[in-house]
C-alpha cells in the first residue's frame, strides 16, 4: 500500500512540472535585468555593449550591417539577436523581458510598441526623425512622445510577372490598365487560356487575416477616425459585417482570385510552408499574379535575377476609397529600451539607430533588404523593379496605410476564418459571423 | 536515542537537502506563483497587475476554443498512447529474441528520440509536403497526392505519426528492460505447459512486465498531453487552428492573445485533468502487477 501511494505521489509531482513551466516566469523584472546588464556594459576594450533585434527576413543583411557598424564604431559593440523559429517578435520579447535581458534596440510592430511605452525611450530628439515620411510616425506617437522610428516601408497588392503578361497580352500591354474586377477577370481568362495559372493565393493566416482582411477596415473611410469607429463597432456589435458594402466588395474580388487560384484543387496545399513556393510560381512564370508584397523580393530574386515585376492595386468598386491604391505599411519601428539598460547603453543605442537611418551604409541596407526607404533623405538608388513599382504609387499618393490597430492574435483568428472560406469550408455569412464573434471578445 | 535522531535529520539534509531545495524553488514556488497569477489580470509583460477574483476561471470555462482543443488533445492522446505502446512492445519483443543484427535495430529505433522536437517537426514537414507529395504524384498513390498538412484530418494524422515514430523507440527501451528481466525458467515452464506464441505473450509475458507497462503508459500519456514542439514546427496549429493541441492553445492564450491570467488558468485546469487521469491510470495498472 505504501509503495503504491509513493508511486502515485511521484507521478503527481512529475506532472506538477507542467503547470510550473507555465507560471514560473513572472518576477525576473527590471531588478534582475539591470544587474545582469551592468556586468555586460563594458568589455575589455571599454566599448559599450548593446544588443539589437532588427526583425525582417534578411538575416544575412542584418548581420552585415551590424558588422559594418562594429568595424567603424570606436565606442560601441553591437550584438545581433535573432528570432527563434515560429515565434513572433512580441512573444520573444515577452520571454526576454521576463528573463531580464531584452535587446537594447528592437524592431517592433506599431500595435506592440504602444503596449510597451512605459519601457521605451522617447526618440523624438533623433536627428533622423525630421526626414521620416509623412504618416509614418503617427501610429507610435503618444502625448507628443515618439516611441520608435520607422524602419522602412513595405507595400502590397497584386504582384505581376511582366514577362508573362507581355507573352499573353502582347508586349505593349499596360498592367495598370486593369482597374475593375471585370477587366481583371478578362485578363485572368486569357492567361488561363494560355495554359498558365492566373493567380496564386498564399494561404497563410497573416497574409489572409492581416493583409487581405484589414483592407476591409481601411476601405470603410478616408479618415482614420471613421475607420476606428467601424472597428469599435465590430467590438460592441454595432457594425454589421455581413451586410457591409466594403466587406462584400473585397470578398467579391477574393472570390474571383479563388476561382482562378493556382491551388484551386487544394487551396491550403502550402499552408504549413513559407511563401517561397508562391515566389517560385511567380518567378518561373507558372502564375501571372500573386497577392503579396515587396518583402518577397528576396525570394523572387534567388530564382530570377533580372525579370521585371510590379504591382497593380487590388481591383474594387469605384466608391471604395481604396480603389486604385496599393497598401503600404511600416512593418516595424526601431525602439530603444530604457527599463533595464544603463544610460551609456541608451546613448549608444540612440547613436546606432540614428546611424542606421542617416549613414550611407544604413540607407543602402534598406535597399539591399528589398525594402522601400521611409526617409526622404535616403539617396540610395532603387534598382529593384518591385520597389520602383511601389514607389511609383507612393510618389503620387496612390497608397493607403494598412490598418495596424488590431490585437496581436488578429492574424491567427481572422486568418483561420479566412482559411476556412478559402478551403470552401464556410460561406460568406459564416465568415462574417466568425470574425464578428472574434471581435466581440476583444475589449 | 536522541543523538541518532539528530543524525538522521543531518543525513537527510545532506543527501536530500539540495534536491528538496531545488525542487521547492523551481517547481513548488513557481506552481504557487502560477496559481496566484490565475487571480490577476496580468498581460505577461507589464510591471503591475490587479486581482480580479475568479473572472479568469469564468473566462476559461467560457472559452470554447480551449475545450475544443482539449477534446482534440484527448483524441490525440488516445491515438498516441495506444499506437506507441503496441508498437514499442512488439519491437521490444522481437528485438529481445536474439535475432542477428538486433543491436543495430535497437539503435535505429531509438535514434528518433535523440532528435529535438522542433527539428523533428521541420524534417517531417519536408517529408509530408515535398517527399510524399512528389512520390504520390509520380506513382499515383491516392493518399499522398495532396499535402497531408493541408487538411485538418490528415494534418492531425501527421502529428500522430510523428509522435508515435519519436516516442516508440523510447518506450521500446522500457519494455525491453522488462522483457529481459522475465526469468527464463518461468518462460520454459510455460512453454512446456503449452503457452507458446500469442498465448505466451498474453498470459506470461504481459503480466510479468506490468511494471514496465505502468511506466510506459504513464510516460506516453504525459508526453502526449504536453505535446508542443512538434505541434509548433510541423503544423503550427493549422490549417485554421484545427490541429492546435491544448498546450499550444494555452501558450497562445497567454502570450499571443496577451491574456496571461486566462492562459495560466487554463494551464491549471489542464494540470488537474492530467493529474487525475494519470493517478487513475497508475493505480489501475499498479493493481495488475504480479510477482513472478
Amino acid at each position: 500500500m505504501k509503495k503504491k501511494l509513493l508511486c502515485v505521489f511521484m507521478a503527481a509531482t512529475m506532472l506538477l512540472g507542467m503547470t510550473a513551466c507555465g507560471g514560473g516566469s513572472d518576477d525576473g523584472n527590471a531588478s534582475g535585468g539591470s544587474a545582469a546588464s551592468t556586468e555586460n556594459t563594458a568589455d575589455a576594450l571599454g566599448k559599450t555593449k548593446i544588443t539589437v533585434y532588427l526583425g525582417g527576413d534578411a538575416a544575412d543583411e542584418n548581420q552585415k550591417i551590424v558588422d559594418i557598424y562594429n568595424e567603424q564604431s570606436e565606442t560601441t559593440e553591437v550584438e545581433l539577436v535573432t528570432l527563434t523559429e515560429g515565434s513572433s517578435g512580441y512573444e520573444m520579447l515577452t520571454v526576454m523581458y521576463n528573463a531580464g535581458n531584452p535587446p537594447t534596440v528592437y524592431f517592433m510592430e506599431a500595435g506592440d510598441v504602444l503596449k510597451l511605452t512605459d519601457k521605451l525611450m522617447d526618440v523624438s530628439s533623433l536627428e533622423a526623425v525630421q526626414y521620416a515620411n509623412a504618416g509614418t510616425t503617427e501610429d507610435v506617437t503618444v502625448d507628443g512622445a515618439l516611441y520608435g522610428v520607422p524602419a522602412n516601408i513595405q507595400a502590397y497588392g497584386l504582384m505581376y510577372n511582366k514577362q508573362v503578361l507581355a507573352d499573353v497580352m502582347g508586349a505593349d500591354f499596360d498592367p495598370q490598365s486593369i482597374t475593375t474586377r471585370e477587366q481583371l477577370e478578362d485578363v485572368f481568362q486569357k492567361v488561363q487560356e494560355a495554359g498558365i495559372a492566373p493567380v496564386a493565393i498564399s494561404p497563410f493566416d497573416w497574409n489572409l487575416g492581416n493583409h487581405w482582411f484589414t483592407q476591409i477596415y481601411t476601405g470603410q473611410s478616408e479618415t482614420a477616425e471613421e475607420r476606428d469607429a467601424f472597428v469599435n463597432g465590430l467590438k460592441d456589435g454595432s457594425s454589421n459585417l455581413v451586410e457591409n458594402e466594403v466587406f462584400n466588395d473585397y470578398m467579391d474580388t477574393f472570390d474571383l482570385l479563388m476561382e482562378y487560384n493556382y491551388y484551386k484543387e487544394n487551396p491550403l496545399e502550402t499552408v504549413a510552408d513559407g511563401n517561397e513556393k508562391q515566389a517560385q510560381l511567380l518567378s518561373t512564370g507558372q502564375t501571372a499574379f500573386w497577392f503579396h508584397g515587396n518583402w518577397a523580393t528576396v525570394n523572387i530574386r534567388t530564382l530570377d535575377e533580372t525579370g521585371e515585376y510590379g504591382f497593380i492595386p487590388v481591383p474594387v468598386g469605384e466608391g471604395n476609397p481604396n480603389a486604385g491604391k496599393i497598401c503600404t505599411l511600416v512593418p516595424g519601428y526601431y525602439c530603444v529600451e530604457k527599463s533595464t539598460t544603463t544610460e551609456a547603453q541608451q546613448q549608444a543605442a540612440m547613436e546606432f539607430v540614428n546611424w542606421l537611418i542617416m549613414s550611407e551604409e544604413g540607407q543602402q541596407y534598406v535597399i539591399d533588404c528589398g525594402n522601400i526607404p521611409a526617409y526622404s533623405n535616403n539617396t540610395a538608388e532603387i534598382t529593384e523593379s518591385v520597389s520602383q513599382s511601389a514607389v511609383s504609387y507612393t510618389a503620387e499618393g496612390k497608397n493607403f496605410p494598412m490598418y495596424v490597430k488590431t490585437p496581436s492574435d488578429h492574424a491567427t483568428n481572422v486568418g483561420s476564418a479566412m482559411q476556412k472560406y478559402l478551403a470552401g469550408e464556410s460561406d460568406r455569412a459564416a465568415l462574417a459571423e466568425e470574425i464578428s464573434v472574434y471581435w466581440a471578445t476583444q475589449k | 536515542m536522541k543523538s541518532s535522531k539528530i543524525k538522521n535529520v543531518v543525513s537527510f539534509l545532506v543527501f536530500a537537502g539540495p534536491a528538496v531545495t531545488v525542487f521547492f524553488l523551481v517547481i513548488i514556488l513557481a506552481f504557487i506563483n502560477g496559481i496566484q497569477l490565475t487571480f490577476t489580470d496580468w498581460n505577461g509583460l507589464s510591471d503591475t497587475y490587479q486581482y480580479i477574483g475568479f473572472r479568469n476561471y469564468a473566462d476559461a470555462f467560457a472559452d470554447t476554443a480551449f475545450w475544443t482543443s482539449l477534446l482534440r488533445t484527448f483524441q490525440y492522446v488516445v491515438c498516441v498512447v495506444v499506437f506507441t505502446n503496441i508498437i514499442a512492445f512488439l519491437i521490444a519483443y522481437f528485438l529481445t529474441r536474439g535475432y542477428k543484427g538486433q543491436g543495430f535495430f535497437r539503435v535505429a529505433f531509438f535514434t528518433p528520440n535523440l532528435i529535438g522536437g522542433v527539428i523533428l517537426g521541420i524534417v517531417w514537414k519536408f517529408v509530408f509536403s515535398e517527399v510524399f507529395v512528389q512520390l504520390g504524384r509520380k506513382y499515383e498513390i491516392g493518399i499522398f497526392q495532396s499535402n497531408w498538412l493541408s487538411s485538418p484530418d490528415t494534418a492531425f494524422l501527421a502529428l500522430v505519426v510523428v509522435a508515435v515514430w519519436q516516442l516508440a523507440g523510447y518506450l521500446m527501451l522500457i519494455y525491453m528492460a522488462g522483457i529481459i528481466s522475465v526469468p527464463k525458467d518461468v518462460l520454459e515452464a510455460a512453454k512446456l505447459d503449452g503457452a507458446v506464441g500469442f498465448r505466451g505473450i498474453r498470459h506470461i509475458v504481459l503480466p510479468l512486465i506490468m511494471p514496465s507497462i505502468t511506466i510506459a503508459t504513464f510516460m506516453s500519456v504525459k508526453t502526449a498531453f504536453m505535446a508542443y514542439d512538434v505541434n509548433l514546427s510541423l503544423t503550427n496549429g493549422g490549417p485554421f487552428q484545427s490541429t492546435e493541441l491544448v498546450a499550444m492553445r494555452v501558450y497562445n492564450k497567454a502570450f499571443q492573445a496577451e491574456q496571461y491570467g486566462v492562459g495560466q488558468t487554463e494551464a491549471l485546469i489542464l494540470f488537474v485533468i492530467v493529474a487525475v487521469i494519470s493517478i487513475i491510470q497508475v493505480s489501475i495498472t499498479k493493481k495488475r502487477e504480479v510477482e513472478a
